[in-house]
């Protein structure tokens, strides 16, 4: 966003609006004159030179002299912001539409195995929803089952809340012994955070499942929106899935939904055939693939990921014009309270 | 208005006692008038009630006993000359809400009827900066109405702003040439008048003649709600100001003291003043000044 400086957009209507009222003013004047002149009612006295040397006359003309200057003043002060208000005194910021449109779905595999990526992963997005304008974000955990912690919302406050629970709830799963009580407290927090995703005991890590039900995290199918699902798992499978990972991914595929696809698995895993088929089902759907052993490279990733988007939705720059009048506005209440005290004093 | 008579307006006024007293009181102005040149007495005759106090002879009262009163020649051929003031300041208005002219006017009526009352003719000479208009003097009912009526038709203005300005004394100027046999002067004009500038024509008017003086007093112009305007176009005064009690107070005073400014220079040239605020205070303020001049005479 390009913030610009406060201008006057319509510098012309400040002049008109000063012209028209002093001509007004002009106008009124004349006629009023010309009623004075011909008014008859008026009570004749004479020999009333005397008045103008009375001291207490003198001060009292001094007075209204100043009450008449200081109605002028007021007048003029109340011209002016009038007609400062009506050229729309605004500031004129250019912003580019980048990423209001996007919907991000995180698809974390919380099974044992994956925790190290998945707290990686979350602290990248914590640090991204800073920069957030308007994208939606979900997260999603599963294992056997899955559990949504938060829908597409743009809310941020809840988003970073959540995330936070997330990333202090995976940050030691690995180093907790059960028999402690000291990490009695972060086991609970482990288990809250990941509860609901082994409600099917019959399996664990059903990749295809967990993505299937992030796929149908998404709503407003009648928009024109980004929607993406980035998915962290090692797709070791354990049990029978309803969704195979290949009819997961058509899924989301037939929901113009691009999946990014990260592989968190040991170096010994890479190339086997888990890898190889998560990595042809993604590459398929034309989302970008990322494997690491080392939790601080998947930072990199996710903004690999986040800038493909970017340039995608790269929208034309949008100039939004917000007003200012408080400080004219305030110019013109003063001018108007000194006109109406003036002309108060006066008419007393 | 111009169907009925002053004259008669004025007796309609005047109450008969008052009427009496100032008739008798415009006798011993006369009387002055002649004092050292030989007028004598007519005849002593007891007093009654109505009759002016003055006028009890008392070294005749102190030998018969009895209130006695000098009783003296009627001069019926003596010359009284008004000398009125017709320019734009008496279109302005009286203290009372009267025009000044209305006042001026009845002035002149009254001092009329009191001369006709005496039998005694009424000169006149009325003006201002651009017109100026002379009678001689006359005494009958007829000539005197003719008079009152020039006066009238001379006052009559639609807008007081684009009347004539004073001029006091080209007035002084014309009477003082005009009328050589000696005259009772009755000189009338608003407050502000005779000015400073006016004294050496008094000086030589009071030489040759008596000279009395009814001033119209001014409305003020301050501490009134209605809009106000000054004849001469000079006066400023925004509603704002018009209605402050202490510029109506400052005013007062100043107003006061011009006048006694006035009243000064007049007395110091022995004219006897006063200032009326309206048709209703001329009979008072008269009977007041001529017994005033009396006593001053004497």
């Amino acid at each position: 966003m390009v913030t610009g400086d406060p201008v006057i957009l319509w510098p012309w209507v400040w002049v008109a609006v000063g012209v028209v009222i002093l001509a007004v003013g002009a106008a009124g004047w004349v006629v009023s004159g010309r009623r004075r002149a011909s008014r008859q009612e008026a009570t004749w006295v004479a020999n009333s030179a005397y008045l103008a040397k009375v001291p207490a006359f003198r001060a009292w003309l001094r007075r209204y002299r100043l009450w008449r200057a200081l109605l002028a003043a007021g007048l003029l002060v109340a011209v002016l912001g009038a007609g400062a208000l009506a050229a729309r005194p605004a500031r004129t910021d250019t912003v580019v539409e980048r990423l209001g449109t996007r919907d991000i779905v995180l698809c974390l595999d919380v099974s044992g195995s994956m925790t190290d990526y998945d707290g990686a992963v979350l602290e990248v997005f914590q640090r991204m929803v800073d920069s957030f304008q308007g994208e939606r974000i979900a997260l999603s955990v599963f294992n056997s089952t899955s559990r949504t912690v938060f829908p597409l919302t743009d809310d941020y406050t809840l988003v970073q809340e959540e995330l936070q629970r997330g990333i202090e709830a995976l940050e030691s799963v690995d180093s907790l012994d059960p028999e402690d009580e000291g990490d009695a407290e972060d086991i609970l927090e482990y288990l809250q955070f990941t509860a609901g995703t082994w409600v099917n005991q019959d399996g664990a890590s059903l990749i295809g499942d967990g993505l299937a039900s992030c796929g149908l995290l998404f709503d407003e199918a009648d928009t024109e929106r980004s929607r993406s699902i980035v998915l962290a798992t090692d797709n070791y499978v354990s049990g029978e899935p309803i969704y195979s990972l290949g009819q997961a991914a058509d899924l989301v595929r037939s929901r113009d939904i691009t999946l990014y696809g990260i592989f968190g698995g040991d170096r010994e895993y890479w190339g086997g055939p888990e890898e190889l088929e998560y990595k042809g089902v993604v590459e398929a759907g034309d989302g970008l693939y990322f494997r690491t052993d080392d939790p601080a490279l998947v930072r990199s990733m996710v903004d690999d990921v986040v800038a493909q988007q970017a340039v995608e939705l790269d929208a034309a720059p949008e100039v939004i014009v917000t007003d200012l009048p408080r400080e004219w506005y305030l110019v013109i209440v003063a001018g108007v309270t000194a006109l109406v005290l003036a002309a108060w004093r006066l008419r007393e | 208005m111009p169907d009925v008579s002053r004259l008669s307006q004025v007796r309609a006024r005047l109450d008969l006692p008052v009427a009496r007293r100032a008739t008798g009181l415009l006798e011993g102005r006369h009387r002055s008038i002649y004092k050292g040149h030989g007028q004598d007495f007519d005849d002593l005759h007891l007093y009654s009630p109505g009759e002016d106090v003055g006028d009890i002879d008392w070294k005749s009262s102190a030998r018969a006993g009895i209130p006695v009163v000098r009783r003296f020649v009627s001069e019926s051929n003596l010359n009284l000359v008004l000398i009125v003031d017709t320019g734009r300041s008496m279109t302005a208005t009286a203290p009372s809400g009267e025009p000044k002219h209305e006042v001026a006017a009845f002035c002149c009526a009254l001092v009329a009827y009191l001369a006709r009352d005496r039998g005694d003719r009424v000169a006149l000479v009325a003006g201002d900066a651009e017109r100026l208009e002379q009678l001689p003097p006359r005494a009958s009912t007829q000539d005197l109405e003719t008079l009152l009526r020039l006066l009238s038709r001379m006052w009559t203005t639609d807008d007081p702003a684009a009347a004539p300005a004073n001029d006091l004394a080209r007035l002084l100027d014309r009477a003082l040439h005009a009328f050589t046999r000696r005259s009772l002067m009755v000189v009338v004009t608003d407050e502000a008048r005779p000015a400073p500038e006016h004294e050496p024509l008094l000086r030589r008017l009071r030489v040759r003649h008596e000279v009395m003086a009814l001033q119209v007093a001014d409305l003020s112009p301050a501490g009134t709600a209605a809009p106000v305007a000054d004849v001469d176009g000079t006066l400023f005064l925004p509603p704002f100001l018009a209605s402050r009690p202490e510029i109506a107070r400052a005013a007062a005073d100043e107003v006061a003291r011009r006048r006694a400014e006035v009243a000064a220079t007049l007395r110091r040239r022995q004219v006897e003043s006063t200032v009326v605020d309206g048709t209703d205070d001329v009979v008072h303020r008269f009977v007041e000044l001529l017994g005033r001049q009396k006593r001053a005479g004497r």
